[in-house]
């Protein structure tokens, strides 16, 4: 596969052009990091986050690429990490036990989301992800949920969307929300 | 004034990050001003949120399942390279428990290596004997008009003195007749005919996938070439290579399935899968190596 087979397959949604990606260049960028003081647990989540940042941009259509993929994921991995390394600089030299903001609200919120999102079926969950994180257009979720066209999708999307809120704000008092 | 709706969309924009500055600025305020519709903003981008870590987490648990250290089907060859190796390794050891007890018994020895039994018939040569220590393993290359495959020789000389004897060729038969259990029970001698996975070993290097509308999941192999029927290009698809107990055999691996590949289908034939648990074990292990 050459990089704009590679490319068109992850804008149609391919996560089997993910997987191939992944394989190809994973030694290549985990033996950079390592090689610049990463254990290899962090080499691999550094890898994760740059291949999945360079999948939802390519999947959404943003991306134009002017470099190999394998040349763009290196460089996100070595800002990533540069990233990694500067945080964790920070935290040494910084009070480690220092007053945390409070996220209680926060995760409890997340928690009653995830709820909502297991009580969703999985058709409306896959169209939400692809919709949401992929950003993939409604004719590429069409295509890849077997709808009919780009307004079923977009039907779908829509219904979806309204029964997750519906299970989410039924958790809440209705009236500190939009109706 | 804008309706829920409207706001909603508006909102759903905001946090995809497709509204314009202004249109975005125009909603902060607002939102500063209206609890609700300041809640409802809230509400939502907590829930895009949580659809994008959750598809994100299911993403990397999909990544971590990837074995990293598997061949991808750009370089399958690196499989066959391997398995090759393993199995000419297999059947040299498999050679030097069949000549021991020849040895032993008649003080005599034999050239030639299984695995190609039809050309091994045909060896009539006097192969040279050379001088070897105790249970030493010598390789000495056969003077005889054998193809480049049959030059390498193995011979065992039990004692240390030169053994200048006629070679005899044994009856693949009476060698396994005679001969303990093999080393390894996958590595054995081959029962049937071997070169028709001689065959399909060394041109395998040669696949075209072709998508019929007819052949939907189909293959065959003509001409030196493993023709694939079906939507195969767009997905990954490996050629494993297993040594059983009959030989060398090919497999498919497609969408975590495993599929038998015969050499001797000619006519296009109907992909079957393994349901074999040992064998689809094994073919876990090919594949994590």
């Amino acid at each position: 596969m050459n990089d704009q087979e590679i490319l068109d397959r992850i804008k149609k949604g391919d996560e089997a052009a993910l997987d191939y990606l992944y394989k190809k260049n994973y030694k290549m960028m985990v033996n950079m990091i390592i090689k610049n003081n990463g254990s290899e647990d962090e080499a691999k989540d550094v890898y994760q986050e740059a291949l999945l940042a360079f999948w939802t941009k390519a999947a959404s259509g943003k991306m134009e690429m002017t470099s190999k993929i394998s040349t763009y994921l290196y460089s996100i991995c070595q800002n990533l990490w540069r990233k990694e390394l500067s945080r964790k600089s920070k935290l040494t030299n910084e009070q480690k036990d220092g007053p945390q903001p409070d996220k209680s609200e926060e995760t409890e919120r997340a928690k009653i989301i995830n709820k909502c999102l297991n009580e969703l079926g999985e058709t409306c969950k896959k169209i939400l992800y692809y919709f949401y994180y992929d950003e993939l257009s409604m004719e590429d979720i069409a295509e890849k949920m077997g709808f009919a066209n780009a307004d079923t999708a977009k039907t779908k999307k829509y219904k979806c969307k309204k029964e997750l809120d519906k299970l989410v704000k039924s958790r809440y008092s209705t009236q500190d929300f939009l109706d | 004034m804008l309706n829920s709706e409207a706001h909603k969309e508006l909102i759903d924009s905001y946090l995809r990050g497709t509204l314009s500055t202004e249109e975005s600025e125009l909603l902060e305020k607002n939102a500063n001003s209206d609890i609700r519709l300041k809640n409802e903003l809230d509400l939502q981008k907590s829930i895009i949120e949580a659809l994008r870590a959750n598809r994100k987490a299911d993403l990397k648990a999909r990544l971590n399942k990837i074995n990293v250290n598997t061949s991808s089907s750009s370089n399958w060859w690196k499989y066959l390279t391997g398995a090759t190796l393993i199995s000419t390794i297999g059947i040299w050891l498999y050679l030097q428990n069949r000549v021991e007890d020849i040895t032993s018994k008649s003080q005599t020895v034999f050239s030639g290596a299984p695995s190609v039994q039809k050309q091994m018939e045909t060896l009539s040569a006097e192969p040279q004997i050379s001088k070897s220590d105790n249970h030493h393993l010598a390789i000495v290359e056969n003077t005889a008009k054998e193809t480049l495959a049959e030059k390498k020789v193995i011979k065992r000389a039990k004692n240390s003195t030169n053994i200048e004897t006629e070679p005899s060729l044994p009856n693949i038969n009476t060698i396994q007749d005679n001969t303990p259990e093999p080393l390894n029970k996958d590595i054995t001698a081959p029962e049937g005919d071997l070169t028709k996975s001689v065959q399909f070993n060394n041109s395998l290097n040669n696949i075209e996938v072709i998508k019929s509308k007819q052949h939907k999941f189909h293959y065959r192999y003509f001409d030196k070439k493993l023709y694939l029927y079906g939507n195969f290009d767009s997905r990954m698809y490996d050629i494993l290579e297993l040594n059983t107990s009959k030989g060398q055999a090919f497999y498919l691996m497609f969408e975590n399935n495993y599929y038998t590949l015969e050499p001797h289908k000619t006519e296009i034939s109907k992909l079957e899968i393994v349901k074999d648990k040992n064998t689809i074990a094994e073919l876990k292990e090919v594949q994590k190596k």
